[in-house]
């Protein structure tokens, strides 16, 4: 009996509480202590000095202290409004943490793949999926959408994707500004991850200003802004790494002595136009690894391994590899409709557009048998025992007597349309 | 005075201040904690599900793919906003057959037969071949219910006379007891026929009739997508895992033919048949096709040209005790 493996599904949950609630709180948290031991500090300070002075004769005036202590008040004020914002804030992340928290543990009490468990946790897990799909494409309306149509709004990090979209078009268009005010803004984050987007983007607004003849400028420009992350790349990375930051560099300025229209590789291919299209999908991905999510989309993994999973050698995807004329493949999909029972019609990895993204992947392994009545669709084994015609053809015992029943005893054969009647029918057993 | 009271603020003030970072600290361990839990427990890494190489090319199909899930699910908005927002489409038809699906199930979750009745009535025929008019026969059954409860034993009984008839061959007990139920009209709640009432009927033929809807129309009834995903999210531990073994082998599983190992998966989701021969593991295929003994085990037909010697000699059969010889195995077609 098949049950959900619970414990290692969890494992993989982690960018649903880690990824924005935890590092937000974390955020959250620091900002607050920073605030705090600024205020406090400060007032500890002018707290005691005000103590003192008005101690010495020739002190402070009275006047002058109350004006001091009003002083404090207000700032103390101002500590209070911002910690009650930030006390908002925490509360509205700890509600989302509890939300997901209870969505996970819902996944605990769903142990087979029938149980309507399951299947509530299934759809909430597959919309997750889909979310995550279509705000890394870009399709931020119908994400949103479906967050609202399937109330999602605290399961799924909406706002993650809206910015970096915006930057990924701007790299479309070939402009580079946004996306260097981004890597300004997560300098450190960036350097904790050894990323280079912004040594590449810098290499390409230098190639851009070559490519429009200011070599000057882009001199300028390599001295100011090029120069400066390779000797950073010296200190922060291995030599390798330096190495490669300053070999890009050096072919780079070759650029400074060859017109656009050069064909001498590599130096043809830096002046290529693809450039922002490479420079975008590498800002897409520092853009998650900086947010510790997985770089594929959640749905690009599931399907690649849900259809190897079901893919079978008599999938259609299968069969299409396997078939050189375009008659064969043609006549494939009746023949196998007839041969297969209605249940076969209902593989996803055999319907359009499934079968186009399984084409190329592996199909599943199978140690030991497994037969699918084509009557009844259930897996024949020692629960549902097998019975097969004289004709050969195996279904389930079962289903074979229920026909029988129904047609007065005499059974048409399904798939051969011979007729014989159970005495016929013979055990069959599969191991 | 003034002295006292300002010494005395100096020391609240600092006061206050150790307490607020004694609390901070609190937390923040508190924090770090949980953080080094998630870490622990949530230690599976998507990246390591494997390359991504024979996904290439498909990022159309992909949508397309999500398109015909929010249609499946009735989300029409939602498809033809992913339509307008990107650039893919779904056939017209597709679309059409689904909108009608749902004119019919959503007056049938607000307890309205009539447009599923009329549609059965009009695929009669379609139905008959498939599973003997179950649909057909469970509508009428909740609309002759749904008068009685309504306390009109008249229409009712009438209601009866007119379509269960049709019916008599099949469902003869079931119609006894709904006969029965008559006699209760006015109090079916506290009557021996309470059970037939209820939300878990109207569920069951909702089911029952997307099912036979999609059949009839060659559509699949659960979302591919679905099934899918859902089935991917139980295999990725296993796979990960298996990933890793096979990638200290220096090969990606993404380039085979057949995943090294097996992955377990439900019996809901087995859609085709796979015999693999008990005795040498291979596959059934034309060229060895599965055999079956005359004691009912069935083998691969190379495994029993193996074991009978090509024909020569009789042989013990691999799992009971009976004896055969290979003429006397029968092709046998799953």
């Amino acid at each position: 009996m098949y049950r959900i493996p619970q414990e290692s599904v969890l494992t993989l949950e982690q960018p649903l509480l880690k990824v924005v609630p935890h590092d937000q709180l974390k955020r959250l948290q620091r900002t607050e202590q920073r605030y705090c031991e600024k205020v406090l500090g400060n007032h500890e300070k002018t707290a005691k000095k005000l103590c003192k002075e008005t101690q010495q004769p020739g002190g402070r005036s009275t006047e002058e202290v109350i004006k001091a202590l009003g002083g404090m008040a207000k700032q103390l004020g101002q500590l209070k409004r911002k910690l009650e914002e930030i006390d908002r804030d925490q509360q509205r992340v700890v509600e989302r943490t509890n939300v997901r928290l209870s969505h996970l543990d819902d996944l605990c009490r769903a142990d087979t793949f029938e149980s309507s468990e399951w299947r509530r946790w299934s759809t909430v897990k597959v919309d997750r999926v889909l979310v995550d799909f279509l705000m890394r494409e870009g399709w931020s309306d119908t994400a949103e959408g479906l967050v609202r149509s399937s109330g999602l709004e605290s399961m799924v990090d909406s706002g993650l994707f809206d910015q970096a979209q915006a930057i990924a078009h701007s790299l479309l268009d070939g402009n580079a500004s946004e996306a260097l005010k981004w890597c300004a803004d997560n300098k450190n984050g960036l350097r904790k991850i050894k990323n280079t987007l912004e040594f590449q983007l810098r290499l390409q607004e230098f190639i851009e200003l070559v490519h429009k003849g200011q070599k000057l400028d882009a001199i300028m420009y390599a001295r100011t802004h090029l120069n400066p992350l390779v000797a950073e790349a010296a200190v922060d990375y291995d030599s390798e790494r330096h190495q490669s930051l300053l070999l890009e560099m050096q072919r780079a300025m070759t650029l400074l002595a060859l017109s656009p229209d050069t064909t001498v590789a590599p130096y043809c291919e830096l002046y290529a136009g693809d450039r922002w299209r490479t420079l975008r999908n590498a800002f897409l991905a520092a853009h998650v690894e900086l947010h510790s999510l997985p770089l594929r989309s959640l749905l690009s993994v599931s399907l690649q391994a849900g259809l190897s999973t079901l893919k079978t050698m008599q999938c259609a995807s299968s069969i299409a590899a396997s078939l050189d004329s375009d008659k064969d493949a043609k006549a494939a999909p009746n023949r196998r409709a007839a041969a297969q029972g209605p249940r076969a019609a209902q593989c996803p990895v055999c319907v359009a557009p499934l079968d186009v993204i399984a084409a190329r992947l592996p199909r599943a392994h199978h140690e030991h048998s497994s037969i699918i009545c084509r009557i009844s669709g259930r897996v024949l084994g020692s629960e549902e025992v097998a019975g097969c015609g004289p004709n050969g053809q195996v279904y389930s015992w079962k289903a074979l007597e229920a026909l029988a029943a129904q047609t007065n005893g005499h059974i048409q054969c399904p798939a051969t349309g011979d007729r014989f009647t159970m005495q016929y029918v013979k055990r069959v057993f599969i191991m | 005075m003034t002295n006292n009271a300002l010494s005395a603020l100096s020391r609240r003030t600092q006061e206050a201040h150790c307490q607020v970072l004694e609390r901070h600290k609190t937390f923040q361990s508190a924090l770090s904690r949980y953080g080094k839990l998630l870490d622990k427990r949530y230690r599976l890494d998507l990246d390591s599900v494997g390359d991504a190489a024979a996904l290439h090319g498909t990022e159309q199909s992909m949508l397309e793919a999500v398109c015909l899930h929010f249609l499946v699910h009735g989300q029409f908005d939602l498809a033809d906003k992913l339509i307008q927002e990107s650039v893919v489409d779904v056939p017209a038809a597709a679309r059409e057959n689904y909108v009608q699906l749902f004119e019919i199930l959503t007056p049938l979750k607000e307890r309205n037969l009539a447009p599923a009745l009329s549609w059965a009535q009009a695929n009669t025929q379609l139905l008959a071949d498939r599973t003997g008019r179950q649909l057909e026969f469970a509508l009428h059954r909740l609309q002759y219910l749904h008068l009685l409860s309504t306390g009109d034993v008249q229409a009712a009984v009438a209601y009866a006379r007119a379509h269960f008839s049709r019916f008599g061959f099949e469902h003869l007990k079931d119609i006894q007891r709904l006969m029965g139920a008559s006699l209760y009209a006015s109090r079916l709640e506290s009557s021996p026929y309470a059970g037939m009432l209820g939300d878990q009927p109207w569920l069951d033929v909702e089911r029952l009739f997307r099912e036979e809807y999609c059949a009839a129309l060659g559509l699949p009834s659960d979302s591919p997508l679905y099934t899918s995903i859902a089935v991917g999210t139980t295999a990725i531990p296993s796979i990960i895992k298996m990933s890793q073994v096979v990638r200290t082998n220096r090969t990606e599983w993404t380039q085979q033919d057949e995943l090294p190992v097996s992955i377990p998966m439900p019996d809901a989701v087995r859609f085709h048949s796979t015999f693999v021969c008990p005795v040498s593991k291979d596959y059934g295929t034309p060229e060895n096709p599965p055999m079956r003994l005359p004691c009912g085990h069935v083998i691969g037909h190379e495994s029993l040209m193996k074991l009978s010697n090509h024909d020569q000699t009789r042989f013990k059969c691999p799992y009971c005790p009976s004896e055969a010889s290979a003429s006397q195995a029968m092709r046998v077609y799953f």
